[in-house]
């Protein structure tokens, strides 16, 4: 699966994905928790703001990113699908491509999590335990409109449609956001929702490539 | 020679790829927008204006992808149309995107919505934001990675000085007519800025990476 995925994308992408992400993510994190290194002191926030703030931008960062490995694919006008169609293995290592995006995704918004969390640890902040669930909370409905973007704009093949999309996201989990915080739902009720959507969401980012590429050339 | 250009960007951009979903992203663009300048408040009410000046910036992307298609660039006209018409296009979506954007921002002072203290510094603002955009716009089709580094930078930098710059402009208190004019005036004239610009960087190979997906499939 990881094969798969290493061959099909390029180097740039995983020093990207692997190294400038978490590198950028903790010191975002750091900075936001800490008034921007002590420089701006009215911008030091506890862990739920950096997560929802960091979360929104890493959705357009996501789909930035997407275009250039798998934008587009669901589009009718997607032809890079010979190769695998042609292969014996060629499923097999397409699904695990699809796989590993969607676990390195998840596994992304997860790291976020902990970083707030251990960042916040870290400097002492007085936590409790209601804070852990709104971070858990913002990292799931962050992630949900994540994988909603991906799975849209992986339908369109120009990199102007796809981060038009991802601003007209990032606003909506604003506005979601500033709706959270008007509700007055159980914090589970609303974490549960956020889960099965999430898990509905990724089914389908799964789903659909591999519809399209079990489809003939007619069928599209 | 103006409307020639444009009648020729018209025929080009109806063969677009995709057209109909740039026209659609346009339109909600423009939505979303209004809708973000209906809350009352004069920093989303600017956002609103950024997001609503943007909108017919979708249309550029059509006519690129057109102008990037082999028989375009290699027929006698590929220079006319990637430094004349392509500065009209740019300078004219750019503008027609300034009188929405205005245009809805004084529907919605003259209904009381959005206070009309401000308005005129959203317009100077608004003139700033559309000549940053429309430089990064020329010079993205060419040197697409480096340019979208310059472009995030500079954006945010400007957005996080934006408050200083507004303290300096209110100082000015230049009343919104003659606001408007500076951002109508300016806009149209850097149609002669871009068009040099454009001469300047035609000999350098387009960039297909600006098109995303699309690039690999409309281009070859």
């Amino acid at each position: 699966m990881t094969k798969s995925y290493r061959a099909f994308t390029a180097r740039w992408y995983h020093i990207l994905v692997w190294f400038c992400y978490p590198a950028a993510a903790i010191i975002c994190c750091l900075a936001l928790q800490n008034g921007v290194f002590g420089l701006i002191p009215r911008f030091s926030y506890s862990f739920e703001v950096p997560q929802s703030f960091l979360g929104t931008g890493l959705c357009v960062a996501e789909i930035f990113l997407d275009a250039f490995c798998l934008g587009g694919i669901c589009s009718k006008d997607y032809v890079h699908f010979e190769l695998f169609k042609g292969s014996k293995n060629g499923k097999k290592i397409f699904k695990g491509i699809l796989v590993m995006d969607t676990i390195r995704r998840a596994l992304l918004f997860l790291f976020l999590y902990v970083t707030n969390v251990a960042i916040s640890l870290m400097l002492g902040k007085e936590v409790v335990f209601l804070d852990y669930i709104y971070a858990a909370e913002g990292a799931l409905w962050t992630y949900m409109i994540c994988t909603a973007a991906v799975l849209l704009t992986r339908f369109t093949m120009h990199l102007a449609i796809n981060l038009a999309t991802a601003y007209a996201f990032m606003m909506l989990g604003m506005l979601l956001q500033a709706i959270l915080t008007w509700v007055t739902v159980g914090e589970a009720i609303l974490a549960t929702v956020f889960g099965v959507v999430s898990i509905v969401l990724t089914v389908l980012l799964l789903m659909l490539p591999m519809k399209k590429l079990e489809g003939s050339y007619y069928d599209r | 020679m103006i409307v020639k250009d444009l009648k020729l960007a018209c025929q080009l951009m109806k063969n677009g790829h995709e057209v109909k979903k740039f026209l659609g992203m346009t339109a909600i663009l423009m939505i979303f927008g209004a809708v973000m300048a209906c809350f009352q408040d004069l920093t989303l009410g600017m956002c609103g204006a950024f997001v609503m000046m943007s909108a017919p910036m979708m249309l550029f992307q059509s006519f690129m992808g057109v102008n990037m298609l082999r028989v375009v660039q290699s027929s006698p006209k590929a220079k006319y149309l990637q430094t004349s018409v392509m500065s009209t296009v740019l300078v004219g979506l750019e503008l027609v995107g300034y009188l929405l954007s205005t245009l809805v921002m004084m529907i919605l002072v003259a209904t009381g919505v959005l206070p009309v203290q401000g308005i005129g510094l959203v317009c100077l603002l608004m003139c700033g934001f559309a000549v940053f955009t429309m430089i990064y716009y020329i010079f993205s089709y060419r040197f697409f990675a480096a340019s979208t580094v310059f472009f995030y930078v500079g954006f945010f930098v400007g957005f996080a000085s934006i408050q200083k710059g507004m303290e300096t402009l209110a100082k000015l208190q230049i009343p919104v007519p003659a606001s408007f004019g500076i951002g109508v005036a300016v806009i149209v004239l850097m149609w002669f800025v871009i068009r040099l610009i454009a001469e300047l960087l035609v000999k350098y190979p387009m960039d297909t990476k600006a098109l995303g997906a699309a690039g690999k499939t409309i281009v070859g």
